[in-house]
């Protein structure tokens, strides 16, 4: 019966995990392949004010 | 799509345009689809042939999952190097940030199985994943990648935070993997699992090192020429995986060693098609290929027959070890028996031959009283089987006594001096000063040892002197040397073993059932002595040695 019952919440475990994965890769095609949703670079000085890079910082 | 612009941008970058996902002259290094396409073959094929062979075996199923992340990660970052599509770049790249975490995890449920032989409690496994949840949540968003970098052609990607998460989440599986392993390596009792502990996460580790350093060293020096030897970690894992199958029948697969390397062989031939050029050169390793295909057919085919025999031979090796199981059970069953009819016998024949019964006549008495002597021969031979037998079986208890072996050499040298006399042999029995005090089992020395060797020269010395000795060193040595047929080298080498008469002692006691020595070896080592045989050849005597620690 114990065994049966880990077996079932391995299961679970397992489905739920894929399924959150699989919802994660969804949204993120639907994102970046569909809505092309990110953020592109043209020139140096957008990444540096996009990014604090560790040569621009200030110290 | 992209704002004008992004577009008028892109196209001034004039990259070629991707077909089949990662076939474009982009990849401006054939090397690199050399370092991605091997080992993702490489990858699929084990992962495939392990599943293949034992597709409900856990360890299998998460090895096949984990390889098959792993050629999926490689086929991604393929495409990456490939592509001339911004949404294709952060894609997939944001792919490789959620999948390659997993592929540690991945190793690490498989070390898990694989050093313990059952699968991991659910608590566990929860505790494994949750260093993934935030990579499956922000896998696609700013803090996985920052963005495309369009300012320059090189068609790469700003990395997030969680880009270097990543990382650090690998290290710490691998760190996991190699305590765990350690942990294992000191419970395990026998070398045989030591040593596979230590092939198996040494593979796992070396492929992981080896993945991670590429990808950290190309995400921190924005150069991702150099870590695609990286990718190399897996050939290197899968060679030590062949090992494990091989040596340690592991997954149960017998073949996988030549098939391995045939299949690696051909792949890596194959490859040099991808970066060579010409025809003539083209045609040599067509020819290479062909004749590695043709070799390699010949060698697996080679590698099963062998391993075909072996098996036969191991099916055979246990049949026997049931029929001799059988054959033993039925000698100590059947002497048993036989035994229990020559006691009865026995009293019946001594009854007789005392005079129990007035009025006997002498005749009769003089015949049951031959009768006597051979029932009780017949009964001592019995009893040697049964002993023997007993010995093998491990169901003889030894009693721990002190006595003196003196006493012991002495009354059976004065039982046995009247049957050296019928055959007009001396008996010479000299004991040195000291104690010969010992502990063990008094009546097995007595009769498996001591009487043993003494009723043995009488038997094989047709003339002459048999001189017992007993001396008191640093152990008890008792010895018996006679001037008999002698033991040849041949002889010797089995003269202990179970049914080991030598070539010429049959001849002279044809009664011998051959256990004599071996019980007489066995006794003396349950005491922790050592019994040996000295002889100068066929006819020339021998003298067998016995020694004891003094109590």
């Amino acid at each position: 019966m114990k065994q049966i019952k880990q077996e079932t919440a391995n299961e679970i475990f397992f489905i739920v995990a894929i399924g959150l994965i699989a919802l994660s890769v969804i949204v993120g095609y639907w994102k970046i392949m569909v809505l092309h949703d990110f953020t592109i670079f043209t020139t140096e000085e957008e990444i540096e004010s996009y990014v604090p890079l560790p040569e621009t910082l200030d110290y | 799509m992209y704002p004008e612009a992004i577009q008028e941008l892109i196209a001034a970058c004039e990259w070629d345009t991707v077909r089949y996902f990662f076939i474009s002259e982009n990849v401006f290094d054939p090397f690199i689809y050399y370092s991605h396409l091997t080992p993702l073959f490489l990858s699929l094929l084990i992962g495939l042939f392990i599943i293949w062979k034992n597709p409900r075996q856990l360890v299998s199923r998460i090895l096949f999952g984990t390889t098959m992340l792993f050629s999926a990660w490689v086929f991604f970052d393929l495409i990456l190097w490939a592509t001339d599509q911004p949404h294709n770049t952060i894609f997939f790249w944001s792919l490789l940030v959620l999948v390659e975490p997993f592929i540690y995890a991945g190793m690490l449920y498989f070390i898990y199985v694989l050093l313990t032989g059952k699968d991991i409690s659910l608590a566990r496994k929860i505790l494994i994943s949750l260093p993934l949840v935030p990579t499956v949540a922000l896998a696609f968003t700013d803090f996985s990648l920052y963005g495309y970098i369009l300012s320059n052609c090189d068609r790469e990607a700003l990395e997030g935070p969680l880009a270097h998460y990543g990382y650090i989440v690998e290290i710490f599986y691998t760190l996991w993997i190699a305590v765990f392993a350690i942990e294992q390596f000191a419970k395990a009792k026998d070398v045989h699992t030591r040593k596979q502990i230590v092939v198996a996460t040494v593979g796992v580790v070396l492929f992981l090192l080896t993945f991670s350093w590429g990808n950290i060293v190309g995400s921190f020096s924005d150069d991702w020429r150099m870590p695609q030897w990286g990718l190399f970690g897996m050939p290197v894992f899968i060679a030590f995986l062949g090992y494990l199958i091989v040596r340690y029948k592991t997954f149960n697969i017998k073949l996988l060693g030549a098939q391995a390397l045939v299949v690696a062989l051909i792949a890596l031939i194959a490859s040099m098609f991808l970066f060579t050029e010409g025809f003539g050169i083209h045609v040599l390793i067509g020819v290479t290929l062909a004749l590695a295909v043709g070799f390699g057919w010949l060698l697996v085919k080679s590698v099963q027959r062998e391993v075909e025999q072996r098996e036969l031979i191991e099916i055979q090796e246990k049949e026997l070890e049931v029929v001799n199981k059988q054959q033993e059970n039925l000698l100590h069953f059947i002497s048993h028996e036989v035994k229990g009819y020559l006691t009865e016998s026995e009293v019946g024949f001594a009854s007789i031959s005392e005079g129990d019964y007035p009025g006997t006549p002498d005749k009769l008495r003089e015949m049951a009283g031959a009768a006597l002597k051979n029932v009780r021969r017949g009964v001592r031979t019995v009893m040697e089987i049964l002993d023997a037998s007993n010995l093998k079986k491990g169901t003889v208890n030894y009693k721990k006594d002190r006595f003196d072996l003196k006493e012991v050499v002495q009354s059976i040298v004065s039982h046995l001096k009247r049957y050296a006399d019928e055959k007009g042999l001396m008996i010479d029995l000299s004991i040195g000063e000291g104690s010969y005090m010992m502990e063990g089992d008094e009546e097995k020395i007595k009769q498996h040892v001591v009487r043993n060797l003494i009723d043995n020269a009488i038997k094989y010395t047709p003339k002459g002197t048999i001189e017992v000795k007993l001396t008191d060193g640093e152990k008890i040595r008792f010895s018996v040397k006679d001037s008999g047929v002698g033991i040849t080298p041949e002889d010797k080498k089995n003269l202990f073993t179970e049914g080991g008469h030598g070539k010429d002692s049959i001849k002279v006691n044809v009664h011998s059932t051959g256990y004599g020595l071996f019980i007489a070896k066995q006794v003396v080592d349950a005491h922790g002595g050592k019994i040996w045989a000295e002889s100068e050849g066929q006819g020339k005597g021998s003298t067998f040695i016995v020694e004891f620690s003094a109590a």
